[in-house]
């Protein structure tokens, strides 16, 4: 059980790292690209590059959250808990059980959304004409990655287990 | 219709205050007001949330926290405040001043309290304690200086602020700079007196010499806030294109020529620079949908009518938002404060004839202010966790500084020009 929680957790883990770290290199090289051809040559510029940057803004977003939850570092007013702190464990589930509402929301509502304008075949980007689809297929896959992430952060803190390191051989992490 | 709203404002508080991050809050408080009140197909709630980070100005955040956060893991803190020591350091309190000038310094790169509470406070509260300087005053100042990271732009609290105002974020960020000078001189003018007075240790005075020498190490460092606000204000970037050069900068100047930034660091602040600025964005998010519901409803329009009936002047309106926002300040954090409160009080401004980049300002000094405010201000449990102090001991020793900063944020609410005179300088009305 707890491999099994310890390896979806590697397994997210880079998922998420991964493609945040790729998404803002991108969106910082294309940048930085169009800014120097705009200021170094009179007519050169990348007219994609505004979409690819916003696009990837709204992906690391998203799944910079899912993250965020992992890190335990989602903004959250925390004074009930600062002066009374025996009120912090039912708060912390309390916490946990909105975000589960939250993505199981997403979830449903963002898979019928995504349903809905994959079937408008015009609903493309403006600038490289990719299927708008795609991008609103994010909310049903954070939805469920944030639920799953957010039963790994409860099983964390119910049973003491540390995920920062390698479980032992026979299963202890 | 009331008892509407009053679920509404229930839903939210409660939320809020059983600590459900504040974006669910904003959301799940937007979709029962849309969904189930306003009777809103639910789809249009995801659309909203779509929508709102499919904004290119959005850019100007991601990069400025990543920007701050290449520039704390580097080498560019020490050498900043090496710079400030050189400057000011053999004068009585000088230290305790420096430190003041390097949050000013670090304000201008960063964009946020919190990491120069963390990046400064924390190399100079043992530095200050090792030079003899009174442990109450050396934590009270380190606590309450570092509000400049959100007075000197660029600044985030800004930034956010000047999307849903539609305020120029190039001139909302010049009301900026002379709170930030205000704060800085009047702050380092209490360290003078305070420290003449209890005889804390000074270093000697540097030769020109080895002055210039200080400069010339941290010159690439000083050169980014030139870099930002010299591009910017020559009309040669705009401010998300400055975000992006300075971000190129920062990673070429920490990778290439200090060094200090391994290739293998590059992943890692990357990867935090996008979490924090998704924590960020995502209040964003919640708010657009919140912000749906108020709209759709006119909510904002309804409190200004009741408003305006009760409060006759500007004055007392500023004066009352003031204490308001201060008490705000102390329990929610200035990005969802901001991004919360500035829809309602918008409506409010023009009827009172009061300027929106002049709020924006007073709004983010406010809130800057509660970081620091016992007894839930961030800066606070920082400082006391570097300085090995309870919760009380660090909100006495933060008490005169609070007084001084509060003191100024009076000057600057009725004496708008102070605030208004750069940008409308730089930025003249035709």
């Amino acid at each position: 059980m707890k491999k099994l929680v310890y390896h979806i957790h590697r397994t997210f883990a880079f998922f998420e790292d991964w493609s945040l770290f790729i998404t803002v290199m991108v969106a910082l090289l294309v940048a930085i690209a169009n800014v120097m051809l705009r200021k170094l040559t009179s007519d050169v510029n990348l007219y994609w590059s505004d979409e690819v940057v916003r696009k990837t803004i709204f992906f690391t977003t998203y799944v910079g959250c899912i993250a965020a939850i992992r890190n335990r570092s989602l903004i959250r007013i925390d004074a009930l808990p600062q002066l009374f702190p025996f009120m912090k464990k039912p708060l912390t589930l309390l916490n946990h059980l909105g975000v589960l509402v939250f993505s199981g929301f997403m979830v449903y509502l963002g898979c019928s959304l995504a349903v809905l304008v994959y079937n408008d075949q015009f609903a493309k980007t403006a600038s490289l004409q990719i299927p708008e689809w795609y991008f609103y297929a994010l909310f049903p896959v954070m939805g469920v990655m944030m639920f799953i992430r957010t039963l790994i952060v409860m099983v964390e803190d119910w049973f003491g287990i540390d995920l920062s390191k390698p479980p032992t051989r026979d299963g202890e992490v | 219709m009331e008892t509407n709203y009053l679920v509404i404002l229930a839903l939210l508080i409660g939320c809020l205050a059983s600590t459900v991050p504040v974006f669910m809050a904003l959301f799940f408080t937007g979709m029962v007001g849309l969904v189930w009140i306003a009777g809103i197909d639910p789809q249009i709630v995801v659309e909203v949330l779509y929508r709102s980070m499919d904004k290119f100005a959005l850019i100007v955040v991601l990069f400025f926290v990543l920007c701050g956060n290449i520039m704390t893991t580097g080498s560019i803190v020490a050498k900043l405040i090496k710079t400030a020591n050189a400057l000011v350091g053999f004068l009585p309190g000088g230290l305790a001043i420096a430190g003041v000038l390097a949050c000013g310094f670090f304000g201008a790169i960063s964009g946020s309290t919190v990491a120069t509470v963390v990046a400064i406070g924390g190399f100079m509260i043992p530095a200050l304690l090792k030079h003899n300087y009174d442990e109450k005053f050396s934590v009270g100042i380190m606590t309450t200086a570092p509000i400049l990271g959100v007075i000197i732009p660029p600044s985030i609290a800004m930034i956010l602020y000047a999307m849903v105002s539609n305020d120029p974020l190039e001139a909302l960020f010049l009301t900026g700079f002379v709170p930030g000078l205000l704060i800085i001189i009047f702050m380092s003018l209490y360290a003078y007196f305070f420290c003449k007075r209890n005889e804390a240790d000074t270093i000697p005075r540097p030769s020109f010499r080895e002055f210039i020498a200080v400069v010339r190490e941290s010159i690439w460092a000083l050169m980014l806030p030139v870099l930002i606000f010299g591009g910017i204000y020559s009309g040669y970037f705009t401010a998300n294109e400055a975000a992006v050069v300075a971000c190129f900068y920062a990673f070429v100047v920490e990778i290439c020529i200090h060094r200090d930034l391994k290739l293998r660091d590059i992943k890692n602040v990357v990867i935090s620079s996008a979490i924090t600025s998704a924590t960020l964005l995502v209040i964003v998010a919640g708010a657009s949908v919140f912000g749906e519901y108020l709209t759709f409803e006119q909510i904002p329009g309804q409190i200004a009518n009741a408003v305006v009936e009760n409060i006759q002047t500007p004055w007392v309106f500023l004066l009352s938002v003031n204490i308001l926002l201060l008490i705000i300040g102390m329990f929610m954090d200035i990005i969802s404060a901001t991004l919360i409160l500035t829809p309602i009080f918008l409506p409010l401004l023009s009827r009172f004839g009061i300027d929106t980049m002049h709020f924006g300002l007073l709004m983010t000094l406010n809130l800057g202010i509660g970081y620091c405010t016992p007894p839930l201000g961030v800066s606070l449990y920082i400082s006391g966790a570097v300085a090995d102090r309870d919760l009380i001991y660090v909100s006495k020793a933060v008490l005169p500084f609070l007084l001084i900063q509060i003191a100024i944020l009076l000057v600057l609410t009725f004496w708008p020009d102070l605030v208004l005179f750069l940008p409308r300088w730089v930025y003249p009305t035709p």
